[in-house]
């Protein structure tokens, strides 16, 4: 607790934040009792305990009241225009994301600035997901009006546990406007986005045209979904393989990734002889771009300001304390986005982490008791360590909500995440290679190929092995 | 002579040793006799047991296939097709009179909307 103050900060936001779900209490009555017990603090500060316990509650409280706060929409919200019966309205904003294309359809959210009905203009908000038929090249920061049947999030299970409405209102999405076939979407003003949005998706695009050119089409998808965090291709059965043993992590866009990338950075910055200080800087800018580039999920934003704070300590020469780091990072998008702790990528994203940096270390001694200390049989000790503990942390969530047990998650995780870094690592390599040399790309993304077909029937043959995986 | 650090000559190995796998493979595909549609998708699975019906395309016939739709629901479906364009996803099924979130829980394994 000493090394890591931001710990406890964080456990009693959160906290705060998960009663005021399932509680009533008023924003007003949160914020004068957090004011209040705040106030407390401060003339209690000469009493180092009750002055720690009144902080704790004052940051319990605010949680609570920032969650309240966040689910209070304003009048003029598009939820609040939205019937229970679709309906045929026009509406007038500007795209807020990558438009996703499928084979016959594409998707996007949108950000609602009026709503036209019954030849009646008003004024709204908020972010809606838009369904059309493409006819039209539409791009992030386009201002665009568009006529469609607008229509609540269907409520429909995804699993027992997991509600599709509410998986959309945690990400701010209370309504879906379809487009019909045949209609027309007016573009009234191009890209008015923002500029490291804009290129970040121009590049993602270029990237993933460049991948799909050069590799066949689940090898691809594999890629895009490893590399690129676009999971929208990928195949069903490879996904369920993946979920049955236990390695479906791979393709969320994690640690492992961004450490490549920073690896590369330094490699490349030390190359050209910039300093080590400057070359921190330069590679936190070039994270911030990935973070971006990837679709700025939870765990590549937690990553990214994990590596932010990292970074900073090394600047101040500070020393890094993990739990400190993610406590910060837990703060920081909980603050932003607190819906976004009932999210089931935030969730096994921290517990993994605090599982790994908590329990590993403890298994890893208690093996290493009983082997002998070889370079090869430590190495292999702190990889099983770290799957087993990994392991351990998302058992209750893949029970709870995909009410699967994977046993064989272990031995595969073992195998499959040191491989993993061959695979990134040459999809990397083959990307940088189609900018850079474009002769030689072929060659790099038919290594790339073999590896990811390697990685795929390796996945195979755990999840074959009687037991290694069950539903309850 | 040059003076590497252990990253750079793991990362210099590295780019050789993809280099070297990628002609092999491209060696591989590209030897004579081997046509383009032999190449194929090695991750793809041979064939496809399942059963989906994709409610895009298919007809009256192919929809009362599915288990939980009749043809009162086949024609509206064919007709929210002719209106709308199609079905985005398989959950615009649920735009369908007749079919809730709870039928549309036991009808997705059986449909698609590619």
């Amino acid at each position: 607790m000493k090394e890591a103050p931001l710990g406890g900060l964080a456990a009693a936001f959160a906290t705060g934040i998960w009663i005021a779900n399932y509680t009533d209490i008023s924003f007003i009555a949160l914020v004068i009792c957090s004011s209040s017990v705040l106030a407390g603090a401060l003339f209690l500060s000469s009493s180092r305990k009750l002055s720690v316990v009144c902080i704790f509650l004052a940051v319990f409280l605010l949680g609570a009241a920032v969650l309240r706060n966040a689910q209070r929409l304003p009048p003029s919200h598009i939820s609040n225009f939205t019937q229970h019966r679709s309906e045929n309205v026009s509406i007038r904003g500007v795209v807020d994301s990558d438009p996703v294309e499928t084979k016959r359809s594409s998707s996007f959210m949108l950000m609602a600035e009026s709503l036209i009905r019954d030849n009646k203009e008003r004024k709204t908000c908020g972010r809606l997901l838009i369904k059309f038929f493409p006819k039209e090249k539409i791009s992030y920061g386009d201002r665009i009006c568009l006529e469609g049947n607008l229509y609540r999030v269907p409520r429909f299970r995804i699993s027992e546990n997991f509600n599709y409405r509410d998986y959309m209102e945690n990400k701010g999405i209370y309504s879906i406007l379809s487009v019909k076939k045949g209609s027309s979407v007016k573009i009234l003003e191009e890209a008015r986005g923002r500029l490291l949005r804009m290129s970040a998706y121009r590049l993602r695009r270029r990237t993933r045209r460049m991948i799909k050119e050069n590799m066949s089409g689940s090898s691809a998808s594999m890629i895009s979904a490893m590399v690129l965090g676009a999971r929208e291709d990928l195949p069903e059965r490879l996904r369920q393989l993946m979920v049955r043993s236990g390695t479906v992590h791979i393709i969320a866009i994690s640690g492992l990734h961004v450490g490549l990338v920073s690896l590369m950075a330094l490699i490349v910055l030390r190359f050209f002889g910039i300093p080590k200080k400057a070359s921190y800087i330069i590679t936190f800018f070039a994270l911030l771009f990935y973070c971006v580039l990837t679709g700025a999920r939870t765990p590549v934003v937690r990553v990214t300001m994990m590596a932010a704070i990292v970074s900073y300590g090394i600047l101040i020469n500070r020393k890094a304390n993990v739990f400190n780091s993610l406590a910060a990072a837990a703060l920081l998008i909980l603050l932003f986005r607190p819906s976004q702790l009932f999210d089931l990528s935030f969730q096994l994203s921290f517990v993994s982490v605090i599982s790994i940096a908590g329990l590993s270390p403890k298994i890893n001694n208690y093996i290493l008791k009983s082997v002998r200390q070889k370079p090869g049989a430590m190495r292999l000790c702190a990889l099983f360590s770290a799957s087993i503990a990994a392991w351990i942390g998302i058992l209750p969530f893949s029970m709870h909500y995909f009410k699967i047990i994977s046993p064989i998650a272990i031995l595969a995780n073992i195998v499959v995440v040191p491989y993993m870094a061959l695979v990134v690592g040459t999809a990397i390599l083959a990307v940088a290679a189609g900018y850079i040399m474009p002769p030689a790309a072929p060659l790099f993304f038919a290594a790339c190929e073999l590896s990811v077909v390697f990685l795929i029937k390796m996945i195979e043959v755990f999840v074959s092995v009687p037991g290694s995986h069950f539903y309850i | 002579m040059l003076d590497l650090t252990r990253e750079e000559k793991f990362v210099i190995i590295f780019v050789i040793a993809s280099l070297l796998a990628g002609s092999c493979v491209t060696y591989y595909k590209n030897r004579p006799g081997c046509h383009p549609e032999e190449q194929g998708d090695l991750l793809s699975p041979k064939d496809i047991s399942r059963k989906v019906v994709n409610i895009n395309t298919a007809d009256i016939n192919a929809l009362i296939s599915v288990k939980g739709i009749g043809v009162k629901t086949a024609e509206r479906i064919v007709d929210y097709r002719q209106v709308n364009g199609g079905f985005f996803s398989k959950e615009d099924i649920m735009n369908i009179r007749g079919i809730g979130p709870s039928k549309y829980e036991a009808l997705r394994d059986q449909i698609s909307a590619e």
